[in-house]
């Protein structure tokens, strides 16, 4: 089977708001603790559009068997964070404010797995093109 | 959804360019050539020239001289007959006397000669047999055989003075951008992967309260009169003109230079006036553009915004007071408050950027009516930043930004404009009342409360961008209580699932 | 050539910026001809030419399958973009190219260095025995040995492999419109797409119609 991240957050919105704290756990499955090289999780915000793609990691955490992390498959590991004020999602004509949660797996083949959780934050509304 | 990554933070791509620990020797041995060769040209045109004539000016010292005799030097360069006055003057100086043949500085010193013969003859006759016996010379207090009867500075000295002095700005700037680069490349080598412009973004942000929300230099936002803050303006007409000022001053200042150079070497070549004619028209043509933006602008006198907070906050309502004076008969004059977007594309030698309008309203207009120098136009009007806009934002390629716009059309001036920049945040997330409504102070104001396109711009049908999206069935109930609360409604909120692959 | 299925879900826009860019589309040879095609003709030219064309034709796209071509051969390659300006070689990009002993140089805005970098590197690379493969928007002095020349069916077959990421919302004539409005320029065509795609996954709205307000006092 292949390597598995589940991810849970606390909260079972996907919507939140500047200073609210986004946090959850996630697991590893179908993976054992030899081969698993590193893991990485971001969060972070992208735009998207017609203009070149900017990105800002807000948290990244990682850990590693090299830097004394025991990253056990099936121990869930804990994250939290406090969301900022800014940027919020956005929906605009030419560009797009995304947020999102990031899990990356570095396995020891070269492998890699990645799981990734798109939230809002905020409650902009989006620009629409209005009929003339 | 899995968007590619650029992760600012990891190394670049290596073939962006980035300094290195030595410059292109190429680079400085030109800028220190150019540099090297200013100096010696600066140099010699202050030792030679300037020198001299300030010496005469300022440490001379005058005593009374008898003229003897004058004449006409005369002189042969480049198979060119050159003329000079020499006069021939006697002083005393500490008991002794002496005889010199002088003029000025330059005569003094072994030159001073010009192409003009006519001048030249008018001086010699004024010292002549029938002219000044007696006058006043000045004597050089280290050298006394050295005097002069002429003080003063030649014009022509400064602009010979301003080519080597080019040489060595141009020299200059160049090597000290060379080393520069040189002594920055470790630092900068040292975040390796983060071009310096985001990490100084990057730095700026993670200290920021409202991070990727941009600042206006508090510097730039002046203490209203009649609302708390004079916001600053995004135009730049004044420093346009200014730069037309400066290119007719240099262009006609180097025209006749030249002319006067030219002229004064003699008989003029065919070939010259259909050189100068041009360079002539083009030296009438930038004072009249001067003149003309100058006027314009006179006329088109000053916009000032001022807002009773800053910076703005989705959700908030505000006052902005807006004077207009100059001399101008307005067909109209309408301030609209604006949102915008532009992104940047950037691929190797192509950039791409692209505005997009997302959002105006205008918060008043006025129609026929005449502004005099001594009445301005002055405005109050109240607005609302819609609750679920989106606020301020910059990142390096991608913008949402704010504007106040003041339009005009006057007649006999094309239509300008004028903007003025607002910083944004987001707001609290609160109830609004659902009409907001714009209240304006002055009676005659008609207050369109519609999303005009704006005529004569490129707007792909331009429209509200704070319509929110239909809420999906079920959600009913949740959309209509979050118009009412003045935000749009939520997007879809899928269940949350286990991620999985 | 049929475009490979994307391995990743529905995408907002397919035609962001990121998913048009340089290299994040295969590119597509015309008939007949193949990276080896490509890559042998340069061989014959003595390993030094240029892939010539206006703007948006897909030149950068190119030099980014002859990457990949390069890459999967284990052939070694340098690859320099050059910025908008840069008119000479910066220290670093020297000191890459000067480390590298065999190999192709692969140069994106070749022409806008000026005559003497240019002259440098065509040196280094012949001293060295490197192969030289630029971009150029016209003719260098360097052999052209390929000519991007976009067409409505190239236009229509990118675009397909786009909308896969999303929605089909554009069809075949909306491209060739498209592709006629801006002569060929692929960039500019698959940019006016975006904002198609954005209104027809968005269908615009009707204006609110509200009873004017009146003058002061409301």
């Amino acid at each position: 089977m292949e390597p598995t991240v589940l991810i849970r957050l606390d909260s079972p919105r996907t919507t939140f708001q500047p200073g609210e704290t986004l946090s959850g756990e996630f697991r590893l499955a179908n993976v054992t603790r030899e081969q698993v090289r590193a893991v990485e999780l971001s969060i972070l915000w992208y735009t998207d559009g017609k203009g070149d793609q900017d990105l800002h990691v807000r948290q990244f955490e990682r850990w590693a068997p090299e830097t004394g992390d025991v990253i056990v498959p099936g121990r869930p590991f804990r994250f939290a964070t406090v969301l900022p004020k800014s940027p919020l999602s956005y929906d605009g004509l030419i560009i797009r404010i995304r947020w999102c949660l990031r899990l990356r797996v570095f396995l020891k083949d070269g492998g890699e797995v990645q799981e990734e959780i798109p939230f809002r934050l905020g409650r902009t509304a989006p620009a629409r093109v209005k009929l003339a | 959804m899995t968007p590619s990554t650029q992760v600012v933070s990891h190394p670049r791509d290596p073939t962006e360019t980035a300094s290195g620990p030595t410059a292109g020797m190429w680079e400085i041995a030109f800028s220190a050539a150019l540099f090297v060769c200013g100096l010696l040209g600066s140099g010699l045109v202050v030792a030679l020239l300037i020198v001299p004539e300030w010496r005469v000016t300022q440490q001379f010292l005058p005593t009374v001289c008898r003229v003897l005799d004058a004449r006409l030097g005369t002189t042969v360069r480049d198979d060119q007959t050159l003329y000079r006055a020499e006069i021939l003057i006697e002083y005393s100086v500490g008991g002794q006397t002496y005889r010199v043949w002088t003029y000025d500085i330059h005569t003094a010193r072994g030159n001073g000669y010009v192409a003009e013969r006519p001048p030249v003859e008018a001086v010699v006759r004024q010292y002549g047999p029938t002219g000044i016996r007696q006058t006043t010379c000045w004597y050089d207090p280290l050298h006394p055989e050295v005097a002069v009867l002429q003080r003063g500075y030649r014009w022509w000295v400064w602009l010979v003075f301003s080519i080597p002095l080019s040489l060595l700005l141009i020299g200059s700037w160049g090597l000290s951008a060379a080393l520069w680069r040189r002594g920055k490349s470790a630092e900068r080598l040292a975040v390796r992967g983060v071009p310096l412009e985001v990490l100084r973004l990057e730095r700026r942000h993670r200290e920021s309260e409202y991070p990727f929300v941009p600042e206006i230099r508090p510097a730039a936002i002046a203490p209203g009169e009649r609302a708390a803050y004079r916001l600053p303006t995004g135009t730049a007409s004044v420093r346009a003109t200014t730069a037309w000022l400066a290119a007719a001053l240099f262009w006609n200042a180097m025209l006749a230079g030249l002319v006067a150079t030219a002229v004064s070497r003699g008989p003029l070549h065919w070939s010259f006036p259909l050189f100068v004619i041009p360079c002539g028209a083009v030296g009438i043509a930038l004072p009249a553009i001067y003149v003309r933006q100058s006027r314009l602008i006179r006329a088109m006198g000053r916009t000032a915004v001022e807002v009773s907070a800053f910076p703005l906050v989705t959700g908030g309502r505000f006052r902005a007071y807006v004077i207009q004076t100059g001399r101008l008969r307005l067909h109209w004059f309408e301030v609209l408050l604006v949102c915008e977007e532009e992104a940047i594309f950037q691929h190797g030698t192509n950039l791409r950027r692209e505005s997009r309008r997302v959002w105006q309203k205008t918060l008043l207009r006025h129609e026929k009516l005449e502004i005099m120098p001594h009445m301005p136009f002055e405005c109050e009007v109240e607005f609302q930043i819609p609750p679920a806009a989106m606020h301020s934002f910059k990142s390096a390629h991608n913008e949402v930004r704010w504007r106040l716009v003041a339009r005009v059309s006057a007649e006999n001036y094309p239509v300008f404009e004028r903007t003025f920049p607002l910083v944004v945040l987001p707001g609290e997330r609160r109830r609004c009342p659902p009409q907001p409504g714009v209240r304006s102070s002055v009676a005659a104001a008609r207050v369109a409360d519609d999303l005009e396109s704006d005529p004569g711009r490129e707007h792909p049908d331009a429209g509200p961008s704070l319509t929110p999206s239909a809420a999906p069935p079920g959600d009913a109930a949740a959309a209509s209580t979050a118009e009412n609360d003045g935000i749009g409604p939520p997007h879809p909120e899928p269940s949350l699932e286990e991620g999985k692959l | 050539m049929t475009a490979p299925a994307p391995k990743h879900p529905k995408v907002e826009n397919p035609f962001s910026a990121r998913f048009v860019r340089p290299g994040a589309i295969p590119y597509i040879f015309p008939e007949g001809r193949s990276p080896e095609s490509v890559f042998a003709l340069f061989q014959d030219q003595n390993r030094q030419g240029a892939v010539v064309g206006p703007h948006g034709v897909g030149k950068s796209a190119l030099l980014a399958a002859l990457r990949q071509y390069l890459a999967e051969k284990n052939e070694p390659f340098l690859h320099m973009e050059l910025h908008n300006g840069q008119r000479s070689l910066s220290p670093d990009d020297r000191r890459r190219m000067e480390s590298l002993w065999e190999g192709t140089v692969l140069m994106d805005g070749y022409e806008q260095l000026h005559s003497w970098s240019r002259y440098q590197v065509r040196r280094l690379c012949k001293r060295r025995k490197l192969g030289l493969l630029v971009t150029a928007h016209s003719a260098v002095e360097l052999p052209v040995i390929f000519t991007p020349e976009p067409s409505c069916d190239l236009a229509w077959r990118i675009v397909e492999y786009l909308l896969q990421k999303g929605e089909p919302l554009i069809a075949r004539e909306d491209v060739e419109a498209c592709f006629s409005r801006h002569g060929g320029n692929l960039r500019e065509m698959l940019f006016e797409l975006y904002d198609l795609y954005e209104i027809r996954l968005h269908p615009p709205v009707k204006p609110r119609v509200e009873a004017r307000q009146g003058d002061a006092g409301t």
